[in-house]
């Protein structure tokens, strides 16, 4: 940020693009089950950083932000899905995800992981993001807060919900 | 004797690595998708700003046709009420007092101001009887 306010824009830009990409990659990939996707919201959440950071506050942490910033527009990209599905009436959005992760190219876990991602697919979406930040990103609860804007008591009750679905789900198969 | 839950979340070491890859060299791509999309955006603002056009000319063509409709009913109602007209507006005012001026014969208030009563004289039969060939004695005999 330092280098940002001493008016080098662009390249304080790149250097948190090339610090945060990968990880809000791969956050906003196991939210949509999609690379194309997660690439279009990826750049999305880039352009909006470049546009909001002359109003970022550094009272927050710069990384509780962008993830703040790729969560909000993952979890409305997915909102805008289930809407259209709804009109449309197609398939339920987790079952639409579900059968993204079976055809995904790019998949390439093993049976245990596919089951694992298909039953995160079907958590509400807060229990869903509290469970990816916390499981995959190993992120404390405060930071988490942080990001979604909800208290560290009730993400702990979702984060519990979700571990205890997920778990159960898995143990009906292995 | 010590009971060991089974939770295959802890155990299991395959599942918090990801597995889902990428498309050969995609990281080292996104800086530049990310700028290019930002200068596509900066551009299409500029275009579609410079495309704008200002109010007063948007609104032109609609007050025009509001104008040319103000006009044509002020001078429709001008001629309508400066040019003489058959007075068929006098005559349904006439109509009109039929139903609130209590006469016997409320007829007679309409044709009070054009009616003229025409009498048929002895003269006008005869000389319509000797004009059509009628005799006067088979007249009196029927």
């Amino acid at each position: 940020m330092s280098l940002y306010r001493s008016g080098k824009r662009e390249e304080a830009f790149n250097a948190l693009v090339d610090s945060y990409k990968e990880r809000l990659y791969w956050h906003i990939r196991r939210l949509t089950c999609s690379h194309e996707d997660a690439d279009d919201l990826l750049q999305e959440t880039f352009v909006k950083i470049w546009t909001s950071l002359d109003s970022f506050r550094e009272a927050s942490s710069l990384y509780t932000w962008v993830y703040r910033i790729a969560t909000n527009e993952a979890l409305n990209f997915l909102r805008r899905q289930k809407v259209r599905a709804a009109l449309s009436f197609a398939a339920p959005l987790d079952e639409t995800l579900c059968r993204k992760i079976d055809s995904d190219p790019y998949f390439n876990g093993n049976e245990l992981q596919r089951r694992l991602h298909k039953a995160i697919q079907k958590l509400p979406p807060k229990q869903r993001t509290v469970f990816l930040l916390r499981y995959f990103d190993e992120l404390s609860y405060e930071d988490i807060s942080r990001i979604t804007g909800t208290s560290v008591g009730s993400l702990k009750a979702s984060y519990h919900h979700a571990y205890v679905k997920i778990k159960e789900e898995l143990e009906k198969y292995f | 004797m010590e009971k060991i839950e089974k939770d295959i979340l802890n155990t299991s070491d395959d599942l918090k690595k990801m597995p889902f890859t990428t498309p050969e060299g995609y990281f080292e791509g996104v800086n530049r998708s990310v700028m290019a999309r930002i200068a596509a955006e900066k551009s299409s603002e500029e275009t579609s700003s410079a495309e704008r056009k200002p109010l007063r000319l948007i609104l032109a063509p609609y007050l025009s046709l509001a104008a040319m409709f103000a006009v044509i009913v002020c001078a429709g109602s001008l001629f309508l009420k400066y040019l003489p007209f058959s007075s068929t507006t006098d005559e349904f005012e006439d109509m009109a007092y039929l139903d609130i001026i209590p006469v016997t014969e409320p007829d007679m208030i309409y044709y009070a101001g054009n009616y003229e009563t025409e009498y048929v004289t002895e003269e006008d039969i005869a000389e319509y009887l000797i004009y059509s060939g009628v005799d006067i004695e088979s007249f009196e005999t029927e």
